[in-house]
């Protein structure tokens, strides 16, 4: 039995279905709402447009806990609605918060007296303020608690971390208001800390997570990039780190090419811009902004010192076109953009295990297994860090390809080192064991 | 370097073809088939405002402008050669606005970078440090406005520091080794030689220009190879290849030590898979060239 008073969710995109299912797999009633008739029925039916793990177990467990609705009138029941609506970002990974602002006006006049509103969507600082004065001057009347709650949702563990966040960070009017008694009920099913705080500071906490995130990522790059220069192996050096304290054993230490996704360039975008817009020196930014664009280019370095070097032609295998594993996400996929970039050098066979057929996959030939996309390759990169790569059969690369080479961009095969004979294994961090590079290569 | 190519104009016209670059454009090219004009300063001195009616006459067709007219450091970094050097780019860029033409290549030079800690890129900062780097830079924004108006493509090439045979200039590291080689046996380094630097062979600087017109690209490119070596390695590199013992002086350094790295990526872009000669091929090489019969 559901509890009889229902939640709203508002805005059914990535964040709104994960945080609506999550919120209703405690017993809770759930008014899940999204303007689009289309995307509701679709829920409805149990068709899921994100891949998440564990997510289609969770739709099942808990449909029916949920209302599915485009009826907006329907949040008028909720006395805690919350706004889920993932934030879009365009081409240069700048928010666009129209589509946020816009569902907001559009259920204002449904919401009840006193209601408990709480955004969650990926807003900068200042927006909730803000938001504010622009519920009130749509309605006056409106006796409304405005909280700012920030979502930590992972791609790829969406779910888990929806079910069992470690904290929740939820901005107030002011430090001593606290939150409303019905959400801090409602949050205390998770049993984690609870953390009140302005809005503006629980804005920038968002931001401010995943910013050290990036910090994280670009100095494990380029603390790789020394370790192949300097012939260092930056896997025997992630464990030290790991056990300092001060680091941590969860640390982003993984070398990769770079960040991808969208969420963390958004970010970075955002503070970016709000450091130029308050006069702060932000050139610390810059730098990870800069490192981050050019990290792609170690994928084009060792195809052009290993590969184009040796064939006018050669034929590429990618295995993974996701930016990382579990989930469906392309946004700055990395795997992309190499094969749009050499599409005029190289034929590429690709196989990915969520990625069946997609407008923007460019000259690539899809395939249905890894040892299909392997057939008659000059080599093989790996793209993503997903599970099938990780635990793959090794024989094809021996005996399906021209040639035994393996570009791993995602150290999917780090922890395989000793499996990987007759494979030429090149990674990050590390400089190739019995490859020799081209004297230089353009 | 003299397989058969073709490029896609009518005719290439080369400013600064007694130059150490221009001339092996020339010669390359013209073994090649490809239809080249060499101008020298003495045809047509491009700090007179008559080179403009002088170039005119060569325009027409599908043109290709490589210039590489220049006063070269050794020349002096002077207001005199500066104003030389800008007073030349400002006429060829008269010419470009009077004269439709297919494509200008300009060569510019690395000098119009600072010295910096962070390998460099076609984005990095400019900042030059002498009136030479100065000049190459006026001229580069020069011709790329003129060209922008005039609705002409225009290749802008920053090229880093060429070494090889037919080197007039003798600038500090290959050439000037070889040269002192030649001279008195012997090779003078500043310190330890510990300074990296990436050198271009001249050979593969006309390989990439002929590349880069054959695709028609556009756009400003470092012609680098995209690996530092110090001038240690090449003595080390020079010892190797010569059959004789030289002796290595060491003097003392003008400056701290500072190095100069290349990200050349965009390069490698178009012209992926290509491989530069190592420093010990190009000195060896360079070497058999100084002293052939050895």
């Amino acid at each position: 039995m559901s509890h009889a008073v229902p939640t709203g969710f508002v805005g059914l995109s990535h964040l709104g279905i994960v945080s609506s299912l999550a919120w209703a797999s405690f017993g809770r009633a759930v008014v899940a709402y999204d303007p689009s008739v289309e995307r509701v029925a679709s829920l409805a039916a149990g068709t899921l447009p994100v891949h998440e793990p564990g997510l289609a177990e969770l739709h099942t467990k808990t449909h029916a806990h949920v209302e599915w609705v485009s009826d907006a009138a329907k949040l008028e029941a909720c006395p805690l609605v919350i706004v889920s609506l993932d934030v879009p970002t365009a081409e240069d990974n700048t928010s666009d918060l129209t589509p946020v602002l816009a569902l907001i006006d559009a259920i204002v006049p449904f919401l009840r007296q006193d209601v408990v509103l709480v955004v969650m969507s990926q807003v900068p600082p200042g927006f909730t303020r803000r938001l504010r004065t622009r519920i009130e001057q749509i309605r006056p009347d409106l006796r409304c608690t405005l909280h700012y709650w920030v979502e930590t949702l992972i791609f790829g563990r969406a779910v888990e971390r929806a079910l069992r966040p470690e904290r929740c960070i939820v901005g107030c009017e002011d430090s001593d208001a606290g939150l409303a008694p019905m959400f801090a009920e409602a949050l205390s099913v998770y049993g984690c800390p609870i953390l009140p705080m302005r809005y503006e500071s629980a804005e920038l906490a968002k931001t401010a997570i995943n910013l050290y995130l990036i910090a994280s990522v670009s100095y494990a790059n380029t603390l790789a990039d020394l370790c192949e220069a300097v012939d260092a192996d930056w896997g025997e050096i992630v464990p030290a780190l790991r056990l300092d304290q001060r680091i941590g054993p969860a640390a982003y230490l993984r070398p990769s090419l770079g960040i991808a996704g969208g969420n963390l360039e958004r970010d970075l975008v955002t503070l970016r811009s709000l450091a130029y817009e308050e006069g702060v020196d932000a050139a610390v930014f810059d730098g990870f902004s800069q490192a981050n664009k050019k990290r792609y280019d170690w994928a084009l370095r060792m195809v052009n010192c290993y590969v184009m070097t040796q064939s006018a032609k050669p034929k590429i295998a990618v295995w993974g076109l996701t930016y990382k594993k579990n989930t469906h996400s392309t946004k700055n996929a990395p795997a992309l953009r190499l094969i749009r970039d050499l599409a005029a050098h190289a034929e590429f066979a690709a196989w990915d295990p969520i990625i069946r057929a997609q407008d923007n996959l460019g000259a690539v030939q899809l395939l249905g297994s890894p040892a299909d996309a392997l057939r008659g390759a000059d080599a093989l990169l790996i793209m993503s860090d997903w599970d099938e790569f990780v635990n793959a059969d090794l024989r094809p690369v021996r005996s399906e390809m021209t040639r035994s080479l393996v570009i791993d961009c995602a150290g999917a095969l780090e922890g395989r080192r000793k499996e990987l004979t007759g494979i030429e294994y090149v990674s990050m961090g590390r400089r190739p064991q019995g490859l020799r590079p081209a004297a230089a290569s353009a | 370097m003299s397989d058969k190519f073709t490029i896609p104009f009518d005719r290439v016209v080369v400013l600064g073809s007694t130059g150490f670059l221009g001339k092996k454009v020339c010669d390359v090219f013209r073994q090649s088939g490809v239809d080249i004009i060499g101008l020298r300063s003495k045809d047509v001195d491009l700090r007179k405002e008559a080179s403009i009616a002088a170039l005119q006459q060569l325009a027409g067709g599908d043109v290709a402008l490589i210039f590489s007219s220049a006063l070269t450091p050794d020349r002096g970094q002077t207001l005199g050669t500066l104003s030389d050097n800008l007073t030349m780019a400002i006429n060829v860029g008269k010419f470009l606005e009077s004269c439709k033409i297919g494509l200008c290549v300009n060569i510019s030079s690395d000098a119009v970078y600072p010295l910096t800690a962070n390998p460099i890129t076609e984005n990095s900062p400019i900042d030059p440090a002498g009136y030479y780097g100065l000049a190459k830079y006026g001229g580069e924004k020069i011709l790329e406005r003129v060209t922008a108006a005039s609705k002409i493509d225009f290749l802008n090439l920053r090229v880093t520091a060429l070494y090889g045979p037919g080197d007039p200039h003798g600038s500090y590291g290959p050439n000037s080794f070889l040269k002192s080689l030649m001279k008195d046996k012997t090779v003078r380094l500043f310190g330890a030689g510990e300074e990296k630097r990436d050198h271009l062979h001249v050979d593969d600087a006309v390989f990439l220009i002929r590349k880069l017109m054959a695709v028609r690209a556009t756009g400003t490119y470092n012609l680098a190879t995209g690996r530092s070596r110090s001038f240690s390695d090449i003595v080390t590199a020079l010892q190797q290849a010569v059959p004789f013992s030289f002796e290595v002086v060491s003097m003392a350094r003008r400056g701290p030590i500072t190095h100069r790295h290349f990200d050349t990526t965009r390069l490698c872009l178009q012209v992926p898979g290509f491989q530069f000669a190592s420093i010990e091929e190009g000195i060896a090489g360079y070497y058999r060239f100084c002293f052939p019969g050895t």
